[in-house]
């Protein structure tokens, strides 16, 4: 009987604390996930300014711009962050923003009078400062997400995870534009 | 330390007499490239008052070699006849012999010691002033106590730093020292003991990245030690990507972003090739206060006068303090800190 109550005492203890790292697990990738929000928000902050300063000499360049505010306006929309597909949703966004203002500054290599303008280099300066600190926010949030979703795909975690209501978070993956072969032709 | 072949030449004047009439420095290594120059306006100047100096020493130490040691031995030998019989413990007769022996070596090596700081305090400015806008100084008190934020100093109660050397390479700011580190320690019969715990160099270099909080790296300690830093650590350990790195390495920050902002993949790959440039795992760093301390475990005595009992020209002395100044700007080139490239 002893024997027993202590064979199921160590059980439960055991599941315990499998369900306690599951939902510390969780807290954790939703930690991550709001580190990249504040990068991501400094971002969004800095494109108006970026757009306004481009807008002066890229006149060939309209539909690019137009297309910069509009991902910028998709990326600001809330988003529910204990929802998986949400969350996919907004990151995937916020690389098809990352992606466009990449194409935009790398266009800017061809209007040398843009390109030597005070105020464009140091919003470049600015924006790869930025553009760093979420690269570092989404290194955080993949290796938490990792945490997670192996500890709710194995055994008992599949189970508890449903029990506790965590579902697998989607990874912040590179953007098109930056696993795309760069052909170095178009820029000489 | 002396060995038992130098003891004798010093004792016996069996050392070069004749300094070298015109010392030319002849550039060997690339890095030494207008350095001749420099040696024949800034450093050959100085070579003839030193030698003179260097021979004073040496005749000095040998002089008061030969008037001690036979004084210190008949001192003891008197002692031992004509005290120690009169000791409740006889061997209390030996503390006044070994202060008597202490106080002679010290006596006797001080001509030798004094020449020796004197070329590291006047001859070594001269030759690092050939790289730039650096200042040299041969004694540094309390260097170690500013870093003790970093989390990279070890428990001590005796600090010893020396050749302090700060200036500018490739706009990087360094910072750099040598030091020993001895804890206090007590064996089984209640003497006081002192034991190294850390024999080797800080280097502190400005960093080309803006942070707030505090990020170190440091040596793998095994299963155990890793689960007692993370237990008790003020700090969160960071696990980063690099299996490798992961192996040789710990890291723990108060910023997770933080630390992945400054330990980019790159960044992890150059501080593995500092750790096979400079051999063996005992190096760590910390990033703090927007400069990157690095400590490193080093055998050498790095920033030391050659022989003495050479003639006295410079030569191999500047060759010396080039090259160990080479090993600062390795460091700099292998984390590539002159390159503000973000990476």
């Amino acid at each position: 009987m002893l024997t027993s109550i202590i064979i199921i005492g160590v059980v439960l203890g055991l599941l315990y604390g499998w369900y306690a790292a599951i939902i510390s697990r969780r807290n954790r990738a939703l930690e991550a996930l709001s580190g990249i929000d504040v990068q991501l928000q400094k971002r969004s902050d800095l494109v108006p300014n970026i757009l306004k300063i481009a807008s002066k000499f890229m006149e060939h360049e309209k539909e690019l711009l137009t297309q910069v505010t509009e991902l910028r306006t998709r990326m600001d929309a809330g988003y529910n962050a204990a929802d998986g597909a949400s969350v996919k949703e907004h990151l995937n966004a916020a690389g098809a923003l990352g992606g466009a203002m990449g194409k935009l500054m790398v266009a800017v290599e061809a209007y040398p009078d843009l390109k030597s303008s005070d105020t464009m280099v140091q919003a470049q300066r600015t924006y790869n400062e930025v553009e760093a600190h979420i690269s570092a926010a989404r290194r955080f949030y993949n290796a938490s997400v990792t945490q997670l979703n192996t500890s709710i795909q194995i055994f008992p975690g599949t189970v508890l995870g449903g029990l506790a209501g965590v579902t697998a978070l989607p990874f912040y993956e590179a953007e098109e534009g930056a696993t795309a072969p760069v052909n170095a032709d178009d820029y000489l | 330390m002396w060995h038992i072949g130098k003891f004798f030449r010093l004792v016996s004047g069996r050392y070069d007499r004749t300094g070298a009439a015109d010392p030319a420095f002849v550039e060997a290594a690339p890095y030494e490239a207008g350095f001749a120059l420099h040696y024949s306006t800034a450093v050959r100047p100085h070579v003839a008052a030193y030698e003179t100096a260097r021979l004073h020493a040496l005749a000095q130490t040998k002089t008061r070699f030969w008037v001690c040691v036979p004084a210190v031995l008949v001192i003891s030998l008197l002692l031992v006849v004509f005290w120690m019989p009169t000791l409740n413990d006889e061997v209390d007769v030996l503390f006044p012999i070994v202060g008597m022996i202490a106080v002679t070596i010290f006596y006797i090596s001080r001509p030798v010691g004094k020449y020796k700081s004197d070329v590291k305090a006047k001859i070594f400015p001269g030759i690092i002033s050939f790289l730039g806008d650096f200042s040299y100084s041969p004694t540094c008190k309390g260097r170690v106590t500013n870093l003790r934020p970093t989390g990279l100093v070890p428990s001590y109660d005796q600090e010893h730093s020396e050749d302090e050397i700060r200036g500018q390479y490739k706009g990087v700011e360094v910072d750099f020292f040598e030091t020993t580190l001895k804890r206090r320690t007590r064996d089984s019969k209640g003497r006081t003991r002192y034991t190294t715990v850390f024999d080797g160099v800080f280097i502190s270099f400005s960093f080309g990245k803006h942070f707030n909080g505090k990020t170190i790296v440091q040596k793998d300690k095994g299963a155990v030690g890793n689960w007692l830093k993370d237990t008790f650590s003020k700090q969160e350990r960071v696990a980063l990507e690099d299996p490798h790195f992961e192996r040789i390495f710990e890291v723990y920050s108060d910023d997770q972003i933080e630390a992945r902002y400054l330990l980019t993949p790159a960044f992890m790959e150059r501080l593995k090739a500092l750790v096979d440039n400079f051999g063996g795992s005992n190096l760590e760093c910390c990033f703090f206060e927007n400069r990157l301390v690095i400590k490193m475990s080093v055998r050498e005595n790095l920033f030391e006068p050659g022989s003495i009992f050479e003639p006295e020209d410079f030569i191999d002395d500047s060759r010396r303090v080039l090259a160990d100044m080479q090993h600062i700007f390795a460091v700099i080139e292998t984390l590539k800190l002159d390159e503000n490239t973000g990476l």
